[in-house]
């Protein structure tokens, strides 16, 4: 294969092709601003670059980490196109593990009137704060916050269809999806649930997951509380059966509850959020792919922000903010009988740094992660390196980078 | 636990959630006609009009004069939800104050403003 730079170079250069041949594509604001088109191509784009240096290892690191091209087209006022192809880690390249180049949405929205719209396609549900708004000049850090990758796997997106609503008197917005399950097969020790997700890739279609999502906002506060049940046996009742599994459209399922709340006023912002998952019929799973799946997993972190820029009345484009958020999960809080307890999963992050934003679409982020975690289950180790270093339960990240989005 | 603090709180400003004060009227060539009246009890107004796809966003400002927005996000085209300090777009995160100005990307563009006139009791929005 040759390497994804070529790809995406190609990709763009068709594009943009396309697009300046036909005269109707502009940047993201030009195009949509004009009210006289009734249809316009949008493209834009983020993407993030940090250096980490991690104190347990006394190692460094510096990565591309995303870099995600959109493209949308409004084909008329009722119907529009989006998508969002990403690269991660720069390259990918055959052979070679690492890096992944993955469409990360591509869905048709329906407008059904100025409140209501249907999306169809690869799309990201309504869960958490940053599955759908996870561009990187809006939130602190230069990781995502861990709780939103472990426990909650953004980016989620799965294929199938999402109806969502504002209620025309009162500041309330819902939303309903209906998408491909999950696979409880690729579950993977210490990561939850995140290997079992699809991605639009070949998607078992006998398992399916509803989720919902309603958001209210009063005054300066956003609240929102989220759910998602899901199969994730896909495979037919035949196998099903042979594996101890329970087929069907939510059989072996996952359930997932979520609430969170964003305060912003004055300069201040206050992020909350805590979510639990949970899979009954973990043993079962366990049994079946022997891949240690925890019954109960949990998250839950709180943030506080203070923008040293901000003045009352002021017009300013810059913002200097200032963080500190706690994060605390355990990706196996509850084992079934047949699992094995992985210390290391229950962890604590404190992490605190800066934000600078010279203007609203570019950030320089600087940050430090404390890591506190449990101890290692020696159970899991079962062929130890005689040379390998011992188990640091206590260390810190540090991290500086730039993100953009456009 | 915290689920249920969660769900305690979206419950509890549920019940004490205010409405938004909804107008719907049509355009008329490229004007919109809003009865000043509807502005003695709040000092904000959503006006949907036949022939317009979005709403505009109508405040009364301290001065007397009136601020018209089109609540249409001006990175994406979705329609702005208000909020209590501003409109807010679901799709990317985008924010914008009251005065249709950015709050919070990837949004660079203010709102579209309409102009406004007051003329015998009604105040008029300039779809210019």
């Amino acid at each position: 294969m040759k390497t994804t730079t070529s790809t995406l170079l190609i990709i763009f250069s068709f594009i943009s092709t396309n697009i300046f041949a036909q005269k109707t594509t502009n940047t993201s604001e030009d195009a949509l601003n004009d009210t006289s088109k009734k249809s316009s191509t949008v493209i834009g784009g983020y993407g993030n670059v940090f250096y980490q240096r991690n104190s347990a290892q006394s190692t460094s690191k510096i990565d591309l980490e995303r870099f995600v091209l959109f493209t949308g087209h409004k084909f008329n006022d009722k119907i529009s196109f989006f998508s969002e192809l990403e690269v991660e880690d720069a390259k990918v390249s055959g052979g070679e593990s690492g890096g992944e180049v993955a469409i990360e949405q591509a869905y048709l929205k329906f407008n059904l009137d100025a409140n209501h719209y249907i999306t169809a396609g690869l799309f990201l549900p309504r869960i958490g704060i940053l599955n759908e708004n996870h561009l990187p000049n809006t939130f602190n850090g230069n990781e995502r916050n861990y709780v939103e990758t472990l426990i909650l796997p953004s980016t989620w997106r799965e294929l199938g269809v999402g109806f969502y609503g504002s209620l025309s008197n009162a500041p309330v917005n819902y939303s309903v999806g209906l998408v491909n399950g999950l696979s409880s097969e690729m579950f993977e020790h210490g990561s939850g649930i995140r290997e079992g997700r699809f991605e639009g890739r070949n998607a078992t279609a006998n398992n399916l997951a509803i989720t919902a999502a309603v958001q209210l906002y009063q005054g300066d506060f956003k609240f929102q509380v989220s759910g998602y049940y899901a199969g994730t046996a896909g495979v037919s009742k035949r196998k099903a059966d042979s594996l101890g599994l329970s087929a069907g459209t939510f059989g072996t399922p996952v359930a997932i509850g979520e609430a969170d709340m964003i305060y912003a006023h004055n300069g201040w912002e206050v992020r909350v959020l805590g979510t639990i998952v949970s899979i009954p019929d973990a043993s079962a799973i366990n049994r079946a792919y022997a891949n240690n799946t925890p019954q109960t997993e949990y998250g839950a972190y709180a943030e506080i922000g203070y923008d040293l820029l901000h003045h009352p009345g002021a017009q300013n484009n810059k913002q200097f903010i200032v963080f500190v958020r706690d994060e605390k999960f355990n990706v196996n809080a509850q084992i079934p009988s047949n699992g094995v307890t992985d210390g290391t999963l229950n962890q604590n992050h404190i992490v605190a740094g800066f934000t600078y934003l010279p203007i609203k679409n570019v950030a320089i982020k600087a940050d430090v992660r404390f890591v506190h975690t449990g101890n290692q289950n020696p159970e899991l180790i079962i062929n130890p390196n005689p040379v390998a270093q011992a188990y640091q339960p206590n260390y810190n990240l540090v991290d500086l980078g730039v993100a953009l989005s456009f | 636990m915290c689920l249920a603090i969660g769900a305690g709180l979206v419950v509890g400003s549920l019940s004490s959630c205010s409405t938004l004060p909804m107008y719907k009227t049509a355009t008329e060539g490229n004007k919109i006609a809003v009865p000043a009246s509807l502005f003695a009890q709040s000092n904000f107004q959503i006006i949907q009009a036949k022939g317009l796809y979005y709403n505009i966003g109508l405040r009364k400002e301290k001065d007397n004069t009136y601020t018209a927005l089109l609540l249409r996000c001006t990175h994406d085209d979705n329609q702005l939800t208000p909020t209590g300090n501003g409109f807010t777009c679901t799709l990317h995160g985008s924010a914008f104050d009251t005065g249709g100005q950015v709050t919070k990307g990837p949004a660079q563009r203010p709102l579209t403003k309409y102009p406004t006139e007051t003329i015998q009791g009604n105040i008029i929005i300039h779809l210019s």
